[in-house]
Parts: structure tokens; C-alpha cells; sequence
């Protein structure tokens, strides 16, 4: 109401000579209206929101089955960044302010996700997302709600194919970027903080650091090894090479470390390799195949807090989930962009609260399911 | 008039101080919402992680799809009954009985179009149809007493017939690299193989109860063993060898009541469906291994499986009382032990 009086034309009743020095008088008051407007529009808190509603969620399996897994929701960029409410003061009034002087007709080329095709979530809840489309990280920060978008792989070079995305030490982000060939640091604002792997990677992809030991795995995917860094970029170790036995790879490209077990996706030998943290191979999950639970184009792959591993089976759009022992317990997808379907699916990334993130690369969105243990 | 106009400022001043006000306890509230969920209470018993049934995975289920173009106009069409499916590169040949159509269903842009009116076409129901891999495809006209051969446009180039020798087709296989067309007999119990120029010149099988011999043949398909015969009495369910017609092996006894259907796998698992008690009876080299369904509309339940198509690890399921196609894909094998 107040917006419209201190905007709206002066009242008409009073014709003096003093009226000059009213509409003067009017137009200062017309600005600090406006000045106070801007700050409430400068103060406009945004919250990220992606849930939908828990009761009404799809599960797997189905029901009447006990549920163990739920979906929450999905990141697709600025739509997922609202006023906190939409219904003050402030914000209707930046909306009139935004109408009259013809904002709103403006055109707006909304931020969203085109291609992600690494994920992460660091303990803040922020999740970082690489797309190899709009060639960025994109960081949806949950506690400030905002998102941002980070372009600079360093403060020179912009990034141009980011895919692979793990915690570092102190707080930094490690990103792998295929085609500048090396692995950029960037601290919490998206700056860089150095660079290693020049000369020595020639197609990074995936990347994880162990946190006991403080050494960084890059899978090579033309390289077909891993290659092993310390935490000032050394590189002290390789191993792997191209073939089709234990131990040896055929375009590696997604890792990530649970324990002291060092998890490859080996692509092209459709198979995800367990290995020990000096490459000692392990176990193998998957093989060739057409059925549920054959791998014949493995892509993400992650393990959570209770020991299931998840597989991004990114050729019949399945996000499969198999025990320690590799045994398949549940398929979750089918291609399809509806709500538990994927096309063509990147990483996948498990947090600490049983959550678990799918890049859907081509659906251009991050799928975020939950854990349900018991079918709570 | 200045006084109320400072009023006004003031005013506007206390209205912005509430809707930040407001704003930053909109922002707690969030906080509230993103907390963790309430801790899992422990149980005694864990659940096992997996799937009930963890052979086949319901993927979706087809009840009918949108028929026509920008100029006639787009409709949703319906199917009734659906007895016949045969699947090739992910699209769907449905026979609907009800309104006697076959129907070409694609799986990727979900529509579907009328391939051909069988009313007059066909003497009665359709009871299998094989699609070969130059799109044409072949029609067990039971009542007819023939198996006709349509090509892709639907233009009639033969007809398989043998008055003494082919009384009540049942089910076709095409073997695509010699040309031969093998169709289950319901009346004379045999499998008659006709050459790609519609002469008969040889039978697998014979009427009777032993080895080899069936009693009222309901189901054919051809697979890694062999030609795979399923009958309503007798021996329900045997494995021919292809070239001879020799008896390779029977299905456990007494795994099956009434089966009409069946389809097999690359790697040579059966999966037959079973009339009586609308399940899905999967067996490995005639071991049954897992029986699949039950009655009812839900998905992954079945009221009168009337037929069943294979291809790449999805398997197609003519739920023909409820009206609808039901996917699933199959799992792969259990794994061999890790090294």
C-alpha cells in the first residue's frame, strides 16, 4: 500500500503557490521510497530448494515391497534458487519497481544445467556439479542458497571439458578438466590455487583423494592408468595399462575410494575393478552383457557409509546398486526424462546423510535420491 | 502535506524492516528444512536390500499410445486385448483381438499406428505373429488353417497351408538365414516346416506322451537348444534339436499347469507363461528356477498372458485381460565369483 502512495501521483485538492515546492519535495520522497525499495531488494534472501514431497515420492522397489530407496528431488539450476518468500514487502515491492520500469519483459537467460557430468557434495551440503556443455562448475551452495558458476579452471584459462570433482586437502576443490590436461585447485570462492598434472595427464577424468594417506588418483581415459599425486602435486605413482586383464584398463574413467579400496570404472572392459590403494587388484563387478546388471557402458560409480556400491549404467539408463560382494540388489531407472529415469547418466556422488546424486547428463539435471535403510 | 508524506517515508521504512523481517525468518525455516531426517530407529531384523523377485524388473507397462498426425489430429488409442507381440529393434507388433488391428507400437516416441485390419484378413483370433528382420511379418491364422506372409506394407506374398499336414497353427519361428518357417500344430501335435517358397518338407514331433511327443501343442519358440515346444497335456514342456527333431530334454514335471506362451533368452533361459495361475515360470535348461507374477492389475501381475516377446534383455508380456503390454528387463545371471 505504501509503495503505491509514495508512487502514485500527488494528491490534486491543493492548488498554491507552494505547489512547486511540494512536487519537488514529493520527488525527494519518490526517491528515498525507491532507495528504500532497492535495499529491500539488495536484502532478498534466496533459499535452494529441490525436495518434493516425501509422501507422495516414488520408491524402489515398488510397493508393496519394503522401500529402500527415495527420490528427493532434482537440481536443475536457477529454478531450484526462490525467495525465501515470496509474499514480502520487500520482494513486492521489487516486483512493482521491476513492472514499472519494464524489467520483466526483459529477456532472461536462465543459468541451468546442460550437460553435468561429475558430481560432489562437500560436508557444507554444497554440491558442485561440472558440465561439459556450458563447460563450468556449477555450485549450489544449500546453506546461503545461492548458485553460482564457476568458469576459470585458473586465472587465464577457462574450462573446457571439467568432468572429474573430489574434496582435496584444506578445504579445495580438485578438477580434472580432459582436455586442458591437468588438475586445477580451486578454493571455496571458485579461485584457483595452482594446478598440477601438466605434461604428465593427457585425458584426466575421474579423480578422488584419499583422505588417510593424502594421495590423489586420476584415471587417465587415453592414458588407460591411473596416475597418483601427492597433495602438492607430485606425481608419485602409475599404475595400469591398456588390456583386458585384472589389473589393466581400457579407458578408465570414474573413481572413488571407500576405506583403503580404490573403485575404477574400466569402461570399455565393461567393468568396475576393486582395487587396493596401490592398484593390487581386488574384485571386479559387472561384465559385458544385455541384462540388469551387466555393465555395458559403466559410467559413475560410488560407495556409501553401508558398503553398497552404486554403478551409473549409463547404456540402458540404470543406476544399479550392488552389495559388497558384487551381487545386484536393486536397478533403479529405465531411459526416459520422467521422475526415476535417467538418459544417458554420468557420476553419481553419496554423502554422509544417505543421500546419493546422479548427473543425468542428457536429462540436464542432478537426481538426488535417499537411502532408506530399513524402509523408514 | 509534508508531515504526511515523512509518514509515508516512515511508513515505507517500518513495512521494509517487517518484510526483511520476514524474509530472514522465511530463510530459519529453510534451515529447518534442510535439517537430517530423524535417526533411523535400529531393527532387530534387517530387510534384505534386495528385490523380492530379482529376475525380471517391471519397467513399464503399455496401455496404449497416441495414433495420428498435425493433419487428422493426435488421439490416444486404446488397446482392448492384446494376444500376439513380437518386438524388433524396440518396436512393438501387437495383434488386438478385440478390435481386430495389428497395431505397430514405437517404444522410443510412444505412438502408435494401425499396421493392418484383420477383419475378413484372418478367419479368426491371430494366435502368434513372428516379425522378420526386413519388417515383414507372418500371421498364425488358427481357424484358417494357414500361416499368412505379409510384407513391411502389409501386402500378402505367401501363404503357408498343407491340408493334410497343418490344421490349427499355433506359434511361428523363421529360421531368417535358410528361409524356413517352422509352425506348431495344435491338432496334428507336430512342428511343420515349410521352405521360404511355402512348401512343407518336413515335421519335428508327433502326437503321444513320450519323449519327444506332445498332447495339444499351445506354444513354440526356437533357442540356443533347439526348437522349444510347450502342451497342454503330456509332456508340457520339451526341447527338440532343430535339425533332426531328436528329443534334447523336458522341462522339470509338474513346473507348469497350463502353459501358452513362451520365449527364450540368448543365453537359453526359458520363460514360460503359465494360464492357470497367470505367472511367468522362468526355467534354465528345464530346471524351473523362479516363477514370477500372480493374478491381479498391479504391475508385474497378470490377468491371461496370451503371449510373450524377447529382445535384448527386455521382455515383452501381452497382459491381454488388462489391456495392456507390460516391459520388463531381465536380469543378467548371477555372477561368477570374483577372483
Amino acid at each position: 500500500m505504501a509503495a503505491f502512495r509514495c508512487s502514485g501521483s500527488p494528491p490534486r485538492r491543493r492548488k498554491k503557490a507552494s505547489d512547486v515546492k511540494l512536487v519537488s519535495r514529493t520527488y525527494l520522497l519518490l526517491g528515498i521510497c525507491l532507495a528504500v525499495l532497492m535495499a529491500g531488494c539488495a536484502s532478498t534472501h534466496t533459499v535452494l530448494r529441490y525436495e518434493t514431497d516425501p509422501a507422495a515420492a516414488m520408491v524402489w522397489p515398488p510397493s508393496p515391497e519394503t522401500p529402500h530407496y527415495r527420490y528427493v528431488g532434482e537440481l536443475t539450476g536457477e529454478e531450484n534458487i526462490q525467495a525465501a518468500d515470496e509474499n514480502t514487502f520487500a520482494s513486492a515491492g521489487t516486483r512493482f519497481f521491476k513492472w514499472l520500469v519494464g524489467l520483466t519483459s526483459a529477456k532472461h537467460i536462465p543459468v541451468v544445467l546442460q550437460r553435468p557430468q561429475g558430481v560432489m557434495v562437500d560436508g557444507a551440503g554444497r554440491v558442485y556439479v561440472t558440465d561439459v556443455s556450458r563447460q563450468a562448475v556449477y555450485v549450489f551452495d544449500q546453506a546461503e542458497g545461492k548458485l553460482a558458476v564457476w568458469e576459470m579452471a585458473t586465472a587465464k584459462d577457462r574450462f573446457m571439458t571439467p568432468i572429474g570433482i573430489a574434496p582435496g586437502a584444506n578445504d579445495e576443490i580438485l578438477v580434472t578438466d580432459a582436455q586442458l590436461g591437468y588438475v586445477t585447485r580451486l578454493d571455496r570462492e571458485g579461485r584457483s590455487r595452482g594446478t598440477f598434472g601438466q605434461g604428465q595427464l593427457s585425458w584426466p577424468t575421474g579423480i578422488a583423494r584419499d583422505p588417510v594417506s593424502g594421495r590423489i588418483y586420476v584415471a587417465e581415459t587415453h592414458g588407460h592408468d591411473i596416475k597418483v599425486f601427492s597433495d602438492a602435486g607430485e606425481l608419485l605413482q602409475s599404475f595400469g595399462k591398456r588390456g583386458e586383464a585384472s589389473g589393466e584398463f581400457n579407458s578408465p574413467t570414474f573413481l572413488t575410494i571407500a576405506g583403503d579400496r580404490l573403485y575404477v570404472t574400466d569402461t570399455l572392459n565393461a567393468r568396475v575393478q576393486v582395487l587396493t590403494l596401490d592398484g593390487r587388484p581386488v574384485q571386479t563387478i559387472g561384465r559385458r552383457g544385455e541384462f540388469v546388471g551387466d555393465l555395458p557402458r559403466p559410467k559413475g560409480v560410488g560407495v556409501d557409509k553401508d558398503g553398497n556400491i552404486y554403478v551409473v549404467e549409463s547404456y540402458f539408463d540404470y543406476l544399479l546398486v550392488f552389495n559388497a560382494t558384487g551381487e545386484l540388489l536393486l536397478p533403479i531407472g529405465g531411459t526416459g526424462s520422467g521422475v526415476g529415469q535417467f538418459y544417458q547418466p554420468g557420476g553419481v556422488w553419496t554423502d554422509q546423510r544417505d543421500r546419493i546424486y546422479i548427473a543425468d547428463t542428457f536429462n540436464g539435471r542432478v537426481v538426488v535420491l535417499r537411502f532408506l535403510k530399513e524402509g523408514t | 502535506m509534508s508531515f504526511s508524506a515523512t509518514r509515508i517515508a516512515r511508513l515505507t521504512l517500518i513495512f521494509c524492516g517487517l518484510g526483511l523481517l520476514s524474509a530472514l525468518s522465511g530463510c530459519t525455516s529453510i534451515a529447518d528444512l534442510t535439517r537430517a531426517g530423524p535417526a533411523v530407529s535400529a531393527s532387530a531384523e534387517p530387510t534384505p536390500l534386495s528385490a523380492a523377485n530379482p529376475w525380471l524388473y517391471p519397467l513399464e507397462s503399455i496401455s496404449g499410445g497416441s495414433m495420428g498426425n498435425a493433419i487428422v489430429g493426435n488421439a490416444p488409442q486404446r488397446l482392448k486385448r492384446p494376444v500376439a507381440v513380437a518386438v524388433r529393434d524396440h518396436d512393438l507388433y501387437i495383434v488386438d483381438a478385440d478390435q481386430e488391428l495389428l497395431y505397430l507400437y514405437d517404444t522410443f516416441t510412444r505412438r502408435m499406428s494401425v499396421l493392418k485390419e484383420l477383419r475378413g484378413v484372418v478367419a479368426g483370433e491371430v494366435a502368434d505373429i513372428y516379425v522378420a528382420g526386413d519388417r515383414s511379418y507372418y500371421l498364425a491364422d488358427s481357424f484358417g488353417h494357414r500361416v499368412l506372409h505379409f510384407d513391411r506394407s502389409g501386402r500378402l506374398v505367401q501363404t503357408f497351408q498343407d491340408a493334410l499336414n497343418l490344421s490349427r497353427p499355433v506359434a511361428i519361428s523363421v529360421d531368417e538365414t535358410t528361409g524356413d518357417v517352422y509352425v506348431a500344430d495344435g491338432f496334428f501335435d507336430h512342428i511343420a516346416v515349410f521352405n521360404s517358397a511355402g512348401k512343407l518338407w518336413r515335421a519335428l514331433g508327433d502326437r503321444g506322451q513320450e519323449d519327444g511327443e506332445f498332447l495339444n501343442i499351445t506354444a513354440m519358440t526356437r533357442g540356443p537348444d533347439g526348437v522349444y515346444v510347450t502342451a497342454r497335456l503330456g509332456k508340457r514342456g520339451q526341447v527338440l534339436d532343430q535339425e533332426h527333431g531328436q528329443f534334447r530334454y523336458a522341462f522339470e514335471d509338474n513346473a507348469l499347469a497350463f502353459p501358452n506362451s513362451i520365449a527364450v533368452d540368448p543365453i537359453g533361459r526359458a520363460y514360460v507363461s503359465d494360464f492357470l495361475d497367470n505367472s511367468i515360470k522362468i526355467f534354465e535348461h528345464g530346471r524351473l528356477v523362479a516363477t514370477v507374477g500372480g493374478t491381479g492389475v498391479g504391475p508385474g501381475r497378470f490377468k491371461g498372458i496370451a503371449d510373450l516377446a524377447l529382445e535384448s534383455g527386455f521382455l515383452y508380456v501381452a497382459d491381454s485381460l488388462n489391456g495392456r503390454i507390460q516391459v520388463f528387463r531381465i536380469a543378467a545371471p548371477p555372477a561368477e565369483k570374483s577372483k
